[in-house]
């Protein structure tokens, strides 16, 4: 059981640490992905698009 | 010492002990009364019985580390058989006696205590009395007859007196009061184990072995009623089983009498065979009796079976099994504090638990007994238990005995034994078996706090060392100006932001704020959108406060590239309330997210959970057993909260 327990902690700290590191996160808000506007009129390049005010 | 001539018979009578007034002539028995240098005969004393006991005038020992040497001795018959007082004499010229019965030995001294002494008569068992500032429990209420005397004593002996005798204990002290006498004599001792007496000079010392562990060589009989051959292991033994004819045969005087003929209707086959021998606890031990004694609990009869076990040096103990479940337990000196029906004690640290009350009834019997045995013969238990131990308590009128049992895996027992036929397969949950799953329970609950520190040291690396601000801004929206826009100062990213967190704290109230937050990298053009609305009402409604929304919000953008940024944001401010709003933007670089943590520490918690769900129900299994009441279920040693971890 604690061996079983071990095991699983430390992948899920392992996943926890790559989560944090890499910005992933399941409740964020996240921009550049958001709406029609942003999709249509994008530029390309990390879901950027062309500034144009 | 000093030697005079017996007045009878001229043989020389010694008294080693100033305190010692009378001696028993060895040769003609005469009982001599001391008058300074002369010697009066007060009579011929009565014959001794003969016993089994291996201690005789003129074996020595060792009490705390003083010797002493056995000057005298009184016989006593009682209900259960006979027991001795020795007449003991320290090296430092103190007197004192020793009590041998039932297997026990207890050095003991008169006292004069200054409070009044209940009458016998007045005396319950496990009556409470204070002697000498301390308080004691009735014990044993015991009518005796002194049957003989010999060597020297401090007092006279009449052969043929009764002697009503009271036993108490507290903590580790033994008292007697002795109500031969007005007002009655108090007697405080000390029980010591036959081996740390490291008695000399025994009856059977030939067979004494190196190590003061006296081998006694078994006394063989044949049954009164069927001549079976029958054996006696110690002097304690009182009563014996016949195996093959069921007959309970008592020890007297090295001869046996015929209590109870094959009155037995069951034969039971002990699963430990009478003489099997077998190490348990680092001693060598030999079974040499079998009970099988029942409980009535509604209606229904429940039988365990109970070994009786015997090693010369260390008296006896027993070997239980009930339902398949072994417990081994020794008859204590030291007896707890408890009152009828309590329900928890504290004995030496441990806290033990009230599990069982009840009469156990005595169904079978065989082989040997400290005490006249019967079938039919009924005493009342309690039973406490902290695992792996369990007090057990068995009172009567006359009598209440304390042990502690410990619980005994069976295939340990098996192999001590040397047992080739296989032991009861266990039911159940026993009363004082271990909880698998504490120890379980502690390790993962150890691990938790582990891996939980280990999280939260990460996050907070993450926090403090990987993340950090890059820009604060405040703008102020105006709620006239209808759909507006501002721009923040430029910033720099030197690296790729994994994440940029735009954090918006407003101080909105009753009204909402809709932005469109652009940021727009100054060298390339590029730009990443985020649709955010803010919006925090609050009031008061029946006399209750209420609040809903929020007065903040952020957005993250995703690896975003090196260098100049700033953000565009437009914004529309609510009609509900015409007042501005103060915006503060802070812009984080790789900041983490609190939810991976908390997701983290959730699956964390889940495996102590589940194993104290699986304690729980252990317990629960446990305590289904027990007709008392179920627990309460604490967190006494729990480590959910870190107490014992």
């Amino acid at each position: 059981m604690v061996r079983f327990n071990l095991v699983a902690a430390l992948m899920a700290l392992t996943f926890f640490s790559w989560a944090q590191y890499a910005g992933w996160n399941l409740f964020d808000n996240e921009g550049g992905n958001q709406g029609q506007q942003l999709r249509s009129s994008g530029s390309g390049g990390s879901g950027g698009r062309a500034y144009h005010k | 010492m000093k030697t005079a001539s017996c007045p009878s018979c001229g043989a020389p009578v010694e008294f080693k002990s100033t305190a010692s007034l009378y001696a028993v002539c060895e040769y003609c028995r005469s009982t001599l009364l001391r008058h300074g240098e002369d010697l009066e005969n007060l009579g011929r004393m009565a014959d001794l019985l003969e016993d089994a006991s291996l201690i005789q005038l003129g074996s020595e020992g060792k009490f705390r580390g003083v010797h002493f040497g056995v000057i005298g001795r009184i016989q006593l018959k009682h209900e259960s058989g006979l027991w001795n007082e020795w007449h003991i004499l320290f090296d430092d010229g103190r007197s004192a006696w020793l009590s041998e019965a039932g297997g026990e030995y207890v050095v003991n001294a008169q006292v004069a205590v200054d409070e009044a002494i209940p009458a016998f008569e007045a005396l319950q068992i496990e009556e409470a009395v204070t002697l000498a500032g301390r308080s004691f429990k009735v014990t044993s209420l015991d009518s005796a007859r002194c049957i003989a005397g010999e060597g020297e004593l401090p007092f006279k002996v009449d052969a043929g007196y009764d002697v009503n005798a009271a036993d108490l204990r507290g903590g580790d002290r033994f008292v007697t009061i002795d109500y031969s006498e007005t007002p009655p004599l108090v007697f405080v001792g000390y029980p010591a184990p036959f081996k740390e007496l490291n008695l000399t000079n025994l009856r059977e010392q030939r067979e004494v072995a190196a190590g003061g562990t006296p081998s006694v060589k078994a006394q063989a009989f044949n049954c009164p009623h069927c001549a079976s051959p029958l054996t006696i292991h110690s002097p304690a033994i009182e009563s014996i089983g016949c195996e093959s004819c069921g007959s309970i045969i008592g020890v007297e005087n090295e001869k046996l009498r015929l209590l109870s003929r094959a009155a037995q209707k069951v034969h039971e086959v002990p699963s430990i065979p009478l003489g099997s021998k077998g190490r348990l606890k680092n001693i060598d031990w030999e079974v040499i009796g079998f009970l099988k004694r029942s409980t009535c609990v509604e209606g229904v009869d429940y039988f365990w079976n109970e070994y009786l076990l015997h090693n010369p040096g260390e008296g006896f103990a027993w070997l239980i099994e009930d339902q398949g479940h072994w417990n081994f337990a020794r008859t204590v000196s030291k007896i707890p504090s408890v009152a009828r029906g309590q329900l928890k004690f504290k004995h030496e640290g441990t806290e033990y638990r009230h599990f069982n009350a009840g009469k156990a009834e005595v169904e079978y019997v065989v082989g040997e007994f400290y005490w006249r045995v019967s079938v039919g013969e009924t005493v009342d238990t309690d039973d406490y238990i902290a695992p792996p131990l369990m007090f057990s308590r068995e009172y009567s009128q006359k009598e209440v005995s304390w042990s502690l049992a410990e619980y005994q895996d069976a295939d340990e027992l098996r192999a001590a034994f040397k047992l080739t036929m296989p032991l009861p397969k266990s039911v159940g949950v026993y009363a004082n078996q271990v909880n698998p799953w504490e120890d379980r329970h502690r390790g993962v609950c150890r691990l938790f706090w582990k891996m939980a520190g280990v999280a939260l040291l990460l996050q907070l690396a993450f926090v403090f060392v990987l993340a950090s601000t890059v820009l604060k801004h405040k703008f102020v929206a105006s709620p006239s100006a209808g759909e507006s826009s501002a721009l923040t100062p430029e910033f720099v990213l030197k690296g790729t932001a994994r994440t940029l967190t735009v954090r918006h704290r407003t101080d909105i109230d009753n009204n909402w704020l809709s932005l469109s937050t652009t940021l727009v990298d100054k060298g390339t053009g590029k730009a990443w959108l985020g649709m955010q609305e803010i919006a925090h009402y609050s009031g008061v409604d029946g006399g209750e406060s209420w609040s809903e929304g929020s007065k903040g919000d952020e957005i993250v953008f995703k690896n975003v590239p090196p260098g100049t940024y700033f953000l565009d944001i437009d914004y529309e401010l609510g009609t509900d309330r015409m007042r501005s709003v103060v915006d503060n933007i802070e812009i984080e670089k790789n900041a983490p997210g609190w939810s991976n943590f908390v997701l983290v520490l959730i699956f964390l918690v889940a495996f102590p959970l589940f194993s104290r769900s699986r304690r729980a129900a252990f317990e629960t299994r446990r305590w289904s057993e027990s007709a008392l009441y179920a627990p309460v279920d604490s967190d006494d040693g729990d480590s959910d909260s870190g107490g014992d971890d």
